[in-house]
């Protein structure tokens, strides 16, 4: 837990600033006390107290507008077509480049079946999960953008290219269009949590105290990857991907996902209850087995027998204090990897 | 989980390069059902054992700098007292050939053991593995189970340092390792490893490492070696022929240059066919090396001229704009993926140097994330 709260906090100083939440408390679970982004909102006139005012606020549908003239530009291969700010900063698969190159060189068509924006006024952050092409091929392009003063200042972004673990035909679950009501929606802190707590649970191979709706499904790069009534079992295993949100952790299946830190928020929308974290997974490789309840021992081979990373953006939908879906866009990098954003 | 792999493309001069793109889902990283039951087929020659495996393709890189230490009175200072008295230096004799290759196989003795203290780490010692930093008792560390048969060494007393290719096992699988040592008053002060781990990374050919090829061990005779700096000249005109100059013309090539990549035999392969049986030169004259955007970071951190080889280390960016090439006779090459998408081999590449001549070229190739530094800059 230290490793995440360090990374959060190593986070903090540029994307969101960072504020302590003990969490975990009320779960009784101390020992895992969680560090939280938050938006500076009651800090702000505390830190800079003879700072001029504020100029308006992007709000959501200017946020989305940035983000629309972001992916025009990108598809224009141009990069003064965007509002971005002179000294954007812009990271590709954690990568530091200059705007302009990997998939702005090579772009060729916008988002169509598959779009899902999730902007923060409160931050002025937006999070995005889309599928757009490269040369013609279809990709994954996920991650985070910050707008400060009219500019697009940070451009944190996930490419995954290739076949592999993908599938590009997704459209959107329609829960993600829908509004929460007001009096189901829940703050901003406890969203944070929510979003914790499943990231420790996927580390503690427990679940049991992450508030997953009954209905929860979770689709990663495109793939249903559980309560997939359509998942079939495969010979000497257990059918993971029809379990359930809980049940799927806690069939101890990743236990090879070593720690999962560099978390940090991407954008809240408050209105779809709608929280998305970038994080990065760390699989060290050295875990040989786990023990399946009601199946036994499993051993791992081929890419979970491994040292490597993946970085995610990972949204969640929360109504009524629930987990109700799940989308994450992922990438594998080297093992060790950084997300090109602490210090 | 993803599974990456490189296939080798026969034939077809427009997929000389290689194939990187055939994937195929294994268990589903986080998931699995449904994503675990797409499969997608990989492409012909995958993982294939042929030797005739057409047309892989080169990597190179870029770059850069690279000190010469001379350690030129050592000799003299360790065989007067009184003077070693006075020089803290000399007070440790240079690493010498065998010393270096002792470094080289207690490394990779420690590494199999999972006990960094079987090696002479300095203090202060870097390592990165697929240029990430990392402590001794992760990646490769963490997880190796066999040491390498293949043991190619790569020794520079000059720099006090070791180049090595081979294979280990890590658990249950082959990978492909290339290393570099630097070494300082008999420790190891930097440790960077290359590991390729086939099923995800790399399109190759684990049974070609049974041991390396007799050719890049021999000794050269005195007349046919040439100073440092000429070899390591060789060396980057292969790598700014392929990334500014998009032919061989001033690469100085052996007529029997052949080269073999994670196991494949790429170029002069006599039982290959279109890209893999043409010769170095042939091969870089097609033009076919547009779709090398940039040769990058080119290091050449070890020489050694004993056996003629240099160990170089360089990244290959690949930004996926070219659409195509036009071969000499005009015929005109489309480019096809994956190289119309952004995609960087992180490679180690070591030269044998006869003569001034690059006569054999021995190659680890990694693919990394677009742009990815190598952790040494």
């Amino acid at each position: 837990m230290a490793d995440e709260r360090e990374g959060i906090t190593k986070m903090s100083s540029q994307l969101i600033r960072t504020v302590v939440v003990g969490a975990f408390l009320a779960a009784g679970l101390s020992a895992c006390s969680q560090s939280a982004n938050q938006p500076p909102q009651s800090t702000a006139s505390e830190t800079t107290p003879a700072a001029p005012a504020a100029p308006a606020a992007c709000d959501a549908a200017c946020l989305t507008g940035d983000f629309d003239q972001l992916l025009q530009a990108i598809v224009a291969h141009d990069p003064s077509k965007a509002p971005l700010a002179a000294n954007v900063k812009y990271t590709e698969n954690a990568q530091v480049l200059q705007v302009g190159d990997g998939i702005w060189g090579v772009a060729s068509a916008l988002p169509s079946n598959y779009k899902l924006v999730i902007p923060d006024p409160t931050t002025g952050q937006l999070a995005f999960h889309v599928v757009m092409k490269e040369s013609g091929n279809a990709v994954w392009y996920a991650g985070r953008m910050k707008v400060e003063n009219g500019k697009i200042t940070e451009l944190e972004t996930i490419v995954v290219r290739g076949g592999g673990f993908a599938n590009y035909d997704r459209t959107p679950d329609p829960v993600w269009a829908t509004v929460v009501p007001p009096d189901q929606r829940s703050s901003r802190d406890v969203m944070i949590k929510d979003a914790n707590m499943y990231f420790d649970a996927l580390q503690d191979n427990k679940a049991n105290y992450v508030p997953f709706a009954d209905d929860c499904g979770r689709v990663e790069n495109g793939v249903v990857t559980a309560n997939n009534p359509k998942a079939k079992a495969q010979p000497g295993r257990p059918n993971i991907g029809a379990m359930s949100c809980t049940g799927n952790i806690n069939s101890m299946m990743w236990r090879y996902i070593t720690k999962i830190d560099q978390r940090h928020l991407a954008a809240i929308d408050e209105t779809h209850g709608i929280v998305s974290m970038v994080v990065m997974f760390n699989q060290a490789g050295d875990v040989d087995s786990t023990v399946i309840p009601g199946f036994g021992e499993y051993k791992y081979t081929g890419a979970a027998h491994r040292p490597f990373n993946a970085l995610i953006l990972e949204s969640f939908k929360v109504v009524n204090g629930k987990i109700r879906q799940i989308a994450a866009t992922l990438t594998t990098l080297p093992y060790g990897a950084k997300d090109g954003w602490g210090d | 989980m993803i599974e990456k792999q490189i296939s080798p493309r026969r034939s077809d001069p427009s997929r000389h390069y290689f194939r990187i793109g055939a994937a195929r889902v294994k268990q589903g990283l986080f998931g699995t059902a449904a994503g675990a039951t797409k499969r997608v087929r990989p492409a012909a020659g995958l993982n294939s054992t042929n030797r005739d495996q057409g047309g892989k393709s080169m990597r190179t890189t870029v770059s850069q700098r690279f000190r010469l230490v001379y350690l030129s009175l050592l000799a003299t200072t360790v065989a007067l007292p009184a003077v070693v008295a006075q020089s803290a230096r000399a007070a440790d004799p240079s690493c010498d050939r065998a010393c270096l290759k002792g470094m080289v196989d207690k490394y990779t003795a420690a590494m199999v053991a999972h006990d960094p203290s079987m090696a002479p780490f300095a203090d202060n010692v870097k390592f990165t593995e697929n240029g990430q930093a990392l402590t001794f008792h992760q990646g490769l560390w963490a997880t190796a189970a066999a040491d390498s048969t293949y043991r190619l060494y790569v020794l520079d007393t000059v720099n006090e340092s070791a180049g090595f290719l081979g294979q280990m096992k890590e658990h249950e699988d082959p990978v492909l390792v290339a290393l570099r040592l630097k070494v300082v008053d008999g420790k190891i002060t930097e440790a960077e490893q290359i590991v390729n781990r086939p099923e995800r990374n790399g399109f190759g050919n684990p049974k070609a490492f049974d041991k390396p090829l007799p050719i890049l061990m021999q000794k050269l005779k005195p007349s046919e070696q040439v100073s440092r700096e000429e070899m390591q000249a060789a060396a980057n005109h292969y790598f700014t022929g392929l990334d500014t100059e998009n032919s061989g013309a001033n690469v100085p090539f052996d007529p029997n240059c052949q080269r073999r990549e994670n196991g494949t035999v790429t170029a002069n392969n006599p039982d290959g066919k279109g890209m893999a049986k043409l010769g170095c030169k042939a091969q870089f004259d097609t033009g076919f090396s547009v779709l090398v955007s940039d040769v990058r970071d080119r290091r050449f951190p070890v020489i050694d001229q004993e056996t003629g080889l240099v160990f170089s280390l360089v990244f290959f960016d690949h930004n996926g704009r070219a659409k195509q090439y036009t071969q000499p006779d005009g015929t005109v090459v489309p480019i096809k993926p994956p190289f119309t998408q952004p995609l960087t081999l992180e490679i180690a590449e070591i030269f044998k140097i006869k003569s001034g001549k690059i006569r054999q070229i021995e190659a680890l190739i990694n693919q990394v994330p677009y742009k990815m530094p190598s952790g040494w800059n």
